[in-house]
């Protein structure tokens, strides 16, 4: 039995560990809460234990929630089980991963693997949307931020493309 | 997989060395086969000891189901602020004070219903009231003057008056037996109402990291699901019953609060329930009157509250995602009628709608998540 089974059953301090809130902080949906905010935030949070190895998700399956890494380091690949597996990125604590999913259900975009073993935070999309029922002021705010995250990201890619376009239209116009 | 695996030594497979096998027992095989027999062992177990739970599962599903219908009103009381455990003992104050008048007032009225009743099935001799339905039978239907035909009608409304008397008064003894049902559930529903997240954080907790994801999106799914399905299909009954008990009350129908009732709890079986929700009050018209009048209204009266479900109560309660084919329904009717009488006819389809609910979302985990033993 891997150990990380009985690590997530007898999770006895996970939600009260004294650098959660450090953690959480550095994430930028929960940077802004106040501490009772994040008391009562960290209610819904699961903490996860995954061992050297195990995936928390493969690429194309639906998608629940996010994950904020408070341990360890969490490898993202496309097209993991292929010759052609690419990695897309390597993350360690404080960072986070698949906040698209507390949106929808969308398939995952890539696979999430524990490079190491790893403890995780897991913030989940049913969960979210019962604190915006239950919490309006508090769920608001974590969209809020989600919301202008997502922005920032479409702005940037607004961007590269484009400099993209402008680059390929400079290429015609030389040759 | 293979069990067993060749290793030819020197790069030579003939020779005498290399023609002995060398089995390697393949330790993911191993673990798979373990783990298959330990799942075994486990549904073996569960079987053996269901006799033993099966006093305990019951106290807990109806405490699962009534948990299902007040989580949201917890819930809106939670979210205007107040401690959860208070929204709890709040609802169980209402409520418990609405069953209590309820009791008070409506028990007495139903009792009176049964007993009487009972004393009039009891004084009347059953041939006689086959008689009753009999003459009433031949005189608008000629057919039946045919004395073959009219035997065979004698002997089968027999069967049937027969098995219905026994039939309630074993659902009559079911209700007073369920005493203990009484006392558990409101206890065991209390901590479901108070604690249910945590439960729910706790079963998710134990789920091993590759079916965790799949797991719960299952639980939140037909959590969802089934808690809109039993409200749904309580308040449609509870709308179709209280309106069948003030249109039998308008047709002068005897003990139409106990029929009302029957019908409100029948209505939750589809295409039949009304038909069987009807047959206590069309009986009882037949018997006390014996004019065609009483029939034709009671008749009326169903099939308007019928047609008022169907086109506007169950489209805007009970959400469509629960569709059972007719066929279907026919032989879950039977079961749950072989399985446990009335009692089993009237939750069978419910119950093979939470089924239904619960499988649909596992096929769809399967389809969608990669899974392996």
């Amino acid at each position: 039995m891997p150990s990380s089974y009985w690590n997530n059953i007898f999770d006895k301090n996970g939600r009260n560990k004294p650098d959660l809130d450090l953690i959480l902080k550095r994430v930028p949906f929960f940077s802004q809460l106040k501490k009772s905010e994040l008391r009562e935030f960290k209610r819904i949070l699961h903490h996860r234990y995954y061992k050297k190895g195990e995936v928390l998700f493969f690429e194309d399956e639906p998608g629940v929630g996010m994950y904020v890494i408070e341990t360890g380091k969490i490898g993202i690949y496309k097209n993991y089980d292929d010759a052609s597996r690419e990695e897309l990125a390597i993350l360690q604590s404080g960072e986070f991963l698949g906040e698209m999913a507390l949106l929808d259900e969308s398939p995952r975009s890539a696979t999430a693997v524990a490079l190491e073993n790893s403890s995780v935070f897991g913030l989940f999309r049913p969960d979210l949307f019962n604190l915006i029922e239950s919490k309006p002021r508090l769920g608001n705010k974590i969209l809020l931020k989600l919301a202008q995250m997502l922005a920032e990201r479409l702005r940037l890619s607004n961007n590269e493309l484009q400099e993209l376009k402008q680059q390929y239209e400079s290429s015609v116009i030389i040759r | 997989m293979n069990l067993y695996t060749q290793h030819p030594k020197n790069g030579s497979p003939n020779s005498s060395h290399d023609q002995q096998l060398v089995i390697i027992l393949n330790k993911q095989l191993i673990k798979k086969i373990v783990k298959v027999l330990l799942a075994l062992l486990v549904i073996g177990l569960s079987i053996r000891l269901l006799p033993v739970f099966l006093p305990i599962l019951l106290p807990l599903l109806v405490s699962l189901v009534i948990s299902l219908l007040l989580t949201p009103l917890v819930d809106r009381l939670e979210n205007v602020g107040m401690n959860r455990g208070a929204a709890v003992g709040i609802i169980f104050v209402i409520f418990g004070g609405l069953i209590i008048a309820g009791i008070k007032f409506l028990l007495p009225t139903m009792s009176r219903e049964i007993e009487t009743m009972s004393q009039f099935m009891a004084q009347q001799d059953s041939q006689s009231v086959i008689d009753k339905i009999q003459v009433t039978l031949t005189r608008h239907i000629p057919i039946l003057k045919n004395p073959e035909i009219a035997r065979e009608v004698s002997a089968r409304l027999h069967g049937l008056f027969t098995s219905l008397v026994s039939k309630s008064l074993n659902l009559i003894f079911a209700i007073i037996s369920s005493f203990t049902l009484i006392i558990t559930v409101p206890f065991i529903t209390f901590f479901f109402l108070k604690d249910g997240y945590n439960i729910k954080k706790f079963i998710i907790q134990s789920v091993p990291n590759r079916y965790f994801e799949l797991s719960l999106n299952l639980l939140y799914k037909t959590n969802q699901q089934l808690g809109n399905y039993i409200r749904g299909q309580l308040l449609v009954s509870s709308i179709v019953g209280t309106l069948s008990i003030i249109a039998l009350y308008s047709l002068k129908v005897p003990y139409y609060f106990v029929i009302g009732i029957i019908a409100g709890l029948a209505n939750m079986i589809p295409y039949f329930g009304p038909i069987v929700g009807a047959m206590p009050a069309i009986l009882v018209a037949i018997v006390e009157n014996g004019t065609p009048g009483s029939v034709v209204g009671i008749i009326i009266a169903f099939a308007m509250i019928q047609l008022l479900d169907n086109v506007l109560i169950s489209p805007i309660i009970v959400s469509r995602s629960v569709q059972i084919h007719p066929l279907v329904v026919i032989i879950v009717i039977l079961v749950g009628g072989n399985i446990g009488g009335i009692f089993g006819m009237l939750l069978a389809i419910p119950t093979f709608a939470v089924g239904q609910v619960i499988i649909k979302e596992i096929v769809w985990s399967f389809k969608h998540y990669r899974l392996s033993i």
